[in-house]
């Protein structure tokens, strides 16, 4: 790897030491660099006091102890799988309206960041759930919707993986996006009603009261969750972007081949030839009108 | 340009002119290759007495969950329909033909979510029967029952219209659609479920909130599948 | 099951909370940039809008 970038115009060679080195071939810039590094430091402080420095649960009878940790990661990845589906909804809907191959970019790289934080959700929650209630699944309401949500998602995701046309896919993914987010209320409506019909003593069993330096944990959870969404989503997408260009132009690298291969009869052809390819046709128009 | 007779293009009237045609078209099929009758009925049966082999019929279990398992087996069977109501016109490219004609999108859309309407009410009646006469159940409370089928029905007729032309064409469609439906329709099984506990137990007034929500449910995604069915019929 | 876990088994679960939730993510990153860095090699230059 090279210490230092000659690259193309745009690039600041003055910044190309340590941390900021960009790897050419990559998908960084020094924008998205210095945000990443900016996270970076946010997710080690995080856990600094998520781990260490912010205090146990104690003071009430259905304390938590240090339990409470996990919460610092569940509700903040909870958030970010929701921010990350409403902007693929967002997204879609652009896409619907604008029809440009950005909006459809954004859409797929949401899903798929949204589709790995609702793993995490479910994860965490639990392993929360075996914490507070000792089963590590029970039908809440908030893990069932969730549960749903990340299958739906799943869905949006084979979906797009079985259309290769990239305009059907882009339009079809999209109303899929909406719909399915659509449906995100519904669902977690429907089975809230439902579960609440068996008020266990599941939902009371764990009381933590977070305050002070905890809630602080969680909030900044939140926030650098939402953070990381959005520096994920800027590779991605750059990523989603690149391979988009590349089918694009390998189509056109296609189509100029299947033009070079008829060019050598052409050539040879006599000159008015109405199979003379456009590049041929250029310059024979002149002589034949 | 010739002359337009009937509904001024893009009216309501129109929209639901052309809807009656797909419609018309739909039940036409089903009336002449019977796929419905003749395979999706019975296998709807079928599935009521799988339920029977898997659950011991002496546990009094299958009386009480007759409410979720008739739900059940409706979902499976509106799946089979589903199926064989958009291989019919991938078929025969008559979803081409659709689009060509300059049918409202929205109509076509009505259209077909009336025909897989229309499937799904003769599937519950046949079903209905099933679990009253192999689950041993009598049902109640008609008012709520009737409620639920039918807004059960707008929804999943909805949102199978919707799913169906977005998966077709496909080669992995048959499975595709399944993954899309089951997880986007989980409202519906839920709350009609519940909604004909509540009738069964009778205990209705427990049962007339889920009747709602599937009512927000049915018209929102029939809304929605009158929108989306342009951009989807679109040809690239 | 009483909420409150025996004190040894407590920090095992947090552990495999943050550990599963670190890791998941890091291997998104990771995955995203290598594959990045694979397309956009096969991009001419001008192509890479970002830099």
């Amino acid at each position: 790897m090279r210490p230092h970038l000659d690259t193309p115009a745009g690039t600041d060679a003055g910044g190309s030491t340590g941390l900021f080195r960009l790897h050419p071939d990559g998908t960084a810039s020094r924008g998205s660099r210095t945000y990443g590094l900016v996270v970076l430091a946010g997710v080690i402080l995080f856990l600094l006091v998520a781990l260490v420095f912010s205090p146990a649960d104690t003071g009430s009878e259905n304390q938590m102890g240090d339990m409470v940790r996990i919460m610092y990661v569940h509700v903040p990845v909870a958030v970010a799988c929701y921010v990350a589906f409403l902007v693929t909804a967002i997204t879609s809907i652009a896409y619907l309206w604008k029809r440009t191959e950005g909006w459809d970019v954004l859409a797929v790289a949401s899903a798929e960041i949204g589709v790995v934080f609702t793993f995490l959700t479910l994860a965490t929650g639990s392993i929360w759930g075996h914490i507070a209630w000792g089963t590590w699944w029970e039908w809440d309401a908030r893990l069932t919707s969730t549960l749903v949500l990340f299958i739906m998602y799943l869905g949006y995701l084979a979906l797009r993986g079985a259309i290769l046309d990239p305009v059907v896919r882009a339009k079809r993914a999209a109303i899929l996006g909406v719909v399915a987010f659509v449906n995100v209320p519904i669902v977690h409506y429907s089975v809230t009603w439902w579960r609440g019909l068996h008020q266990d003593a599941t939902v009371s069993k764990v009381d933590p009261s977070i305050d002070g330096l905890k809630l602080f944990a969680l909030m900044f959870g939140m926030v650098l969750a939402v953070a990381l969404y959005g520096w994920l989503m800027i590779h991605r997408f750059r990523l989603h972007y690149a391979a988009a260009r590349l089918e694009a132009s390998g189509l056109d690298r296609a189509l100029a081949e299947r033009r070079a291969e008829a060019r050598p009869d052409a050539v040879t052809a006599d000159a008015a030839s109405t199979d003379a390819v456009p590049t041929d046709a250029v310059t024979t128009e002149g002589t034949l009108s | 340009m010739a002359e337009h007779p009937g509904p001024r293009p893009g009216s309501l009237g129109a929209l639901l002119a052309d809807a009656r045609l797909v419609a018309a078209k739909d039940l036409r099929l089903e009336w002449r290759s019977r796929v419905i009758l003749s395979q999706v009925l019975p296998f709807a049966v079928l599935v009521l007495i799988l339920f029977a082999f898997a659950l011991d019929p002496d546990r009094r279990i299958l009386g009480q969950a007759t409410p979720g398992l008739y739900w059940l087996a409706v979902l499976f069977s509106t799946l089979l329909a589903l199926q064989r109501s958009f291989t019919v016109e991938a078929e025969n490219g008559v979803t081409d033909s659709l689009r060509m004609s300059g049918l409202d999108p929205g109509g076509v859309f009505l259209g077909k979510t009336a025909g897989i309407a229309l499937h799904l009410v003769a599937l519950q009646l046949v079903l209905l029967a099933g679990v009253t006469v192999f689950y041993g159940t009598t049902p109640h409370g008609p008012l709520l029952l009737l409620a639920a089928g039918a807004t059960a029905t707008l929804g999943l007729a909805a949102i199978g219209s919707i799913l169906g032309v977005m998966a077709a064409g496909l080669k992995v469609r048959d499975s595709l659609l399944p993954l899309l439906m089951l997880p986007m329709v989980a409202p519906v099984l839920i709350g009609a479920s519940q909604a004909f506990t509540a009738a069964y137990d009778r205990d209705p007034g427990a049962g007339w909130r889920w009747i709602a929500m599937l009512g927000v449910f049915g018209c929102l995604y029939t809304a929605i599948g009158i929108v989306a069915f342009e951009p989807l019929l679109e040809e690239t | 099951m009483s909420p409150l876990l025996a004190a040894q088994n407590e920090w095992a679960y947090v552990a495999g909370g943050y550990g599963v939730t670190v890791g998941a993510l890091l291997l998104l990153t990771v995955a995203t940039i290598v594959r990045g860095r694979r397309v956009s090699r096969q991009l001419p230059p001008e192509e890479r809008r970002w830099l």
